[in-house]
């Protein structure tokens, strides 16, 4: 692998305007040619036996009533039955570990787009404790300082903090999980290059938990 | 005051190795989640970073600064373990969160200021803590840090040695900034690690 900077950004992220229908849909913030190379291999005639296995399932999982613990249940199974079976099967069969994990990504990036719209807010607790965590959160941005946090006045830079919470916002236009993590990592390292160049400034140590995690608390309520 | 303010030279950013299973994957190569606990300003970020820049080894991956990165070490005997290391906040509000950070631990460092009487009490309070809700097997190790400001010291090494002893960790007093036992602290910690048994 190459060693790539720690502070990179992963690429940029499509217009999510474009996002609804075709390949569009699957809008990518993370190796979007590992990506195309899992749609190249699941053209292939050799991969027709997974491409049915793939849209049997959805078909399957669509059709039944949502229940949070089994439904996740049920995804991992498949994940890991697809993965086992790709190791074993062309047009896989044969690749690196590397390019297997790029595999069960794909597939796993391929399903909950698909599912999408059926796993997520799909029970109405689940809807219901999303608006109360809104509402909470929405009254602590009202009245919250970085002080209250414990964030030392060296640290507080309440404009560059809203470059870390764009990247975050950023979640809501991603549908698979790897995506969204990815903007949460990003989001991460844009606070972090922050505290590390306040800390050049100030000549203190470099920045640990003590200073990350209350801006990440911060800029996330925020 | 502290360490200096270099990264280490080599790592890698990327998602893929956000992993946090305390199990080890063969006898050969292990792998421990590692959580440091501690007062705010005892030193915590710079004993990982001290530890990852005095390896001069290419696995080391630093995710997101110093609050969590992973660092390979070998050791005599050819084995290998790969800590994952995680950095808590040691400001007494998010106490509350320590548990998140410390569930599946295989090991912990417990740190204290050598020149601050309180941060030693904030220890002792974490080390009842891990007691209580750590689990069982955890490796444990109490470190004094910043040694090198021994003509201010304020908590005596034997008393830290016994509260270490009473509570079957070890102990080792370390300075981030001379580097001082650094290496030590996370070799013993390596050595301690249960080994996997064989199958057979």
């Amino acid at each position: 692998k190459q060693p790539a900077d720690p502070n990179r950004r992963v690429p940029p992220p499509p217009d999510p305007a474009t996002m609804e229908g075709g390949a569009d849909a699957f809008g990518s913030s993370t190796a979007p040619l590992a990506w195309h190379d899992f749609l190249e291999r699941m053209r292939q005639p050799s991969a027709a036996e997974f491409v049915k296995s793939i849209k049997g399932f959805i078909m399957t999982f669509s059709n039944r009533e949502p229940d949070p613990e089994r439904d996740s249940a049920a995804v991992q199974e498949f994940l890991e039955n697809m993965e086992g079976a790709f190791r074993a099967h062309t047009p896989w069969a044969g690749s690196s570990e590397e390019e297997l994990e790029s595999a069960g990504e794909g597939l796993e990036k391929y399903v909950m787009t698909k599912l999408y719209n059926r796993v997520f807010a799909s029970v109405p607790e689940d809807v219901k404790s999303d608006e109360e965590l809104f509402e909470k959160i929405s009254l602590l941005q009202q009245f919250i300082h970085p002080e209250n946090l414990d964030i030392k006045p060296e640290y507080q830079n309440e404009t560059s903090w809203l470059l870390a919470q764009k990247e975050l916002q950023k979640i809501n236009m991603y549908k698979a999980p790897r995506d969204k993590l990815a903007c949460i990592l990003n989001c991460c390292k844009v606070i972090n290059n922050l505290l590390m160049n306040a800390s050049h400034m100030s000549h203190d140590n470099p920045p640990g938990a003590d200073e990350f995690l209350p801006v990440l608390i911060y800029v996330t309520i925020k | 005051m502290g360490c200096s303010s270099s990264l280490p030279a080599n790592s890698t950013g990327g998602l893929g190795n956000i992993n946090n299973e305390n199990s080890a994957t063969d006898s050969k190569n292990l792998k421990v989640k590692l959580v440091l606990l501690g007062d705010s300003g005892v030193g915590k970020s710079c004993i990982v970073l001290r530890f990852v820049r005095g390896q001069f080894d290419p696995t080391s991956k630093v995710t997101i600064g110093a609050s969590f990165l992973s660092q390979t070490l070998a050791l005599e005997d050819s084995t290998t373990v790969k800590f994952e290391i995680w950095d808590t906040a040691g400001q007494e509000r998010y106490a509350a969160l320590a548990p998140l950070y410390y569930r599946g631990a295989g090991a912990a460092i417990v740190v204290y200021d050598i020149t601050s009487a309180e941060s030693f009490n904030k220890a002792q309070y974490w080390v009842k803590e891990l007691q209580r809700h750590g689990s069982q097997d955890m490796i444990m190790a109490l470190v004094g840090n910043k040694a090198d400001l021994h003509e201010k010291r304020t908590v005596s090494s034997q008393e830290a040695q016994e509260h270490a002893d009473m509570n079957n960790m070890f102990f080792v007093e370390t300075s981030a900034k001379t580097a001082d036992n650094i290496n030590q602290l996370f070799e013993e910690i390596a050595k301690r690690l249960p080994r996997p048994t064989p199958l057979s």
